[in-house]
């Protein structure tokens, strides 16, 4: 199944990177990440995923290439003349809005896999770690033509979640 | 007389790309809202004939989406016509929003091309069934 999710994430991201902001990619890296402390700085966006699977996906974009990827959006669609400085998180927000909606299209479609995403939760600052508490995760790094995007991508199946909580609650909650 | 469009959702991106669209039809922006409730309490305030409604928009109990508030609106005047717009393309979502009571569904990003055809078979429906 990771390959799948790798591949609606690749070719998600790539066609609605051209939809909307008509950019193109350059390189894709995917790379298995284990707990560990990633520290970031710029816009993070964290999404949370609940059906078939459940877990977290994380978007960090540099400063640099928010505003990039903001210039290519209003301006593609003729409206960088009517939005305030305000406005640029809304546009961030609602492309990672529309990548997730394709996401959840296709592996619904194509794989049957059932998903829902909550509303986008934005985070701006020049300096913070990250932590990951799965077991795993997977990070797409998407070199584009207006910068460097990346993805964490960090669920599990749900019944894979339902024994780790119950594994919580015998070993550790219950022994407190 | 111009057909009055109330558009609904969060982003302001998704608002001026509908309002600039819409802009070159036979149609005036009345209004705009953000989010379940201030989508019904616009649509009596405004009284639009057309309202174009984002699915997956917040409430402010977190527990609605843009699907109530179309049943809402639909509830008050089962005339007015409402364009779903939405991030899913799949089944399943074009199904929830029809049982909704919505006249039509458009897949974001969004086509203005699309956008135009979907408004002006709303706007002439006779014309669309011959």
């Amino acid at each position: 199944m990771e390959r799948e999710i790798i591949e609606v994430f690749k070719e998600s991201f790539e066609n609605i990177l051209n939809d909307v902001a008509d950019t193109g990619i350059k390189k894709i890296d995917v790379t298995s990440i284990k707990p560990d402390k990633l520290i970031k700085t710029g816009f993070i966006i964290v999404i949370s995923i609940i059906g078939d699977k459940s877990g977290e996906v994380l978007f960090e974009i540099n400063n640099e290439t928010a505003m990039n990827l903001i210039q290519k959006m209003s301006t593609n669609k003729n409206i960088n003349n009517i939005l305030k400085e305000e406005d640029n998180y809304s546009l961030i927000l609602e492309f990672l809005n529309i990548l997730l909606g394709r996401v959840i299209t296709n592996l619904l479609e194509n794989y049957g896999v059932e998903l829902n995403i909550s509303n986008p939760i934005l985070i701006i600052s020049n300096s913070m770690e990250i932590r990951t508490f799965r077991k795993e995760s997977l990070y797409l790094i998407f070199e584009t033509t207006i910068g460097q995007i990346g993805i964490l991508i960090s669920l599990v199946d749900i019944n894979t979640q339902i024994k780790t909580n119950e594994k919580f609650l015998n070993d550790d909650f219950l022994n407190f | 007389m111009k057909y009055k469009v109330l558009i609904v959702d969060d982003s302001i991106f998704i608002r001026k790309i509908i309002g600039e669209a819409v802009s070159k039809l036979n149609c005036e922006v009345v209004g705009e809202a953000v989010d379940v409730e201030d989508a019904v309490e616009k649509f009596l305030k405004l009284k639009p004939d057309i309202v174009t409604m984002d699915i997956h928009m917040p409430s402010r109990d977190g527990k609605k989406s843009g699907v109530d508030a179309c049943k809402a609106i639909k509830e008050l005047n089962p005339d007015v016509k409402i364009v779903m717009v939405t991030a899913l393309g799949h089944r399943k979502s074009v199904i929830d929003a029809i049982k909704a009571g919505a006249n039509d569904y458009i897949v974001k990003p969004i086509d203005e091309e699309n956008l135009i055809k979907v408004f002006t078979k709303l706007m002439n429906p006779n014309a669309a069934k011959k």
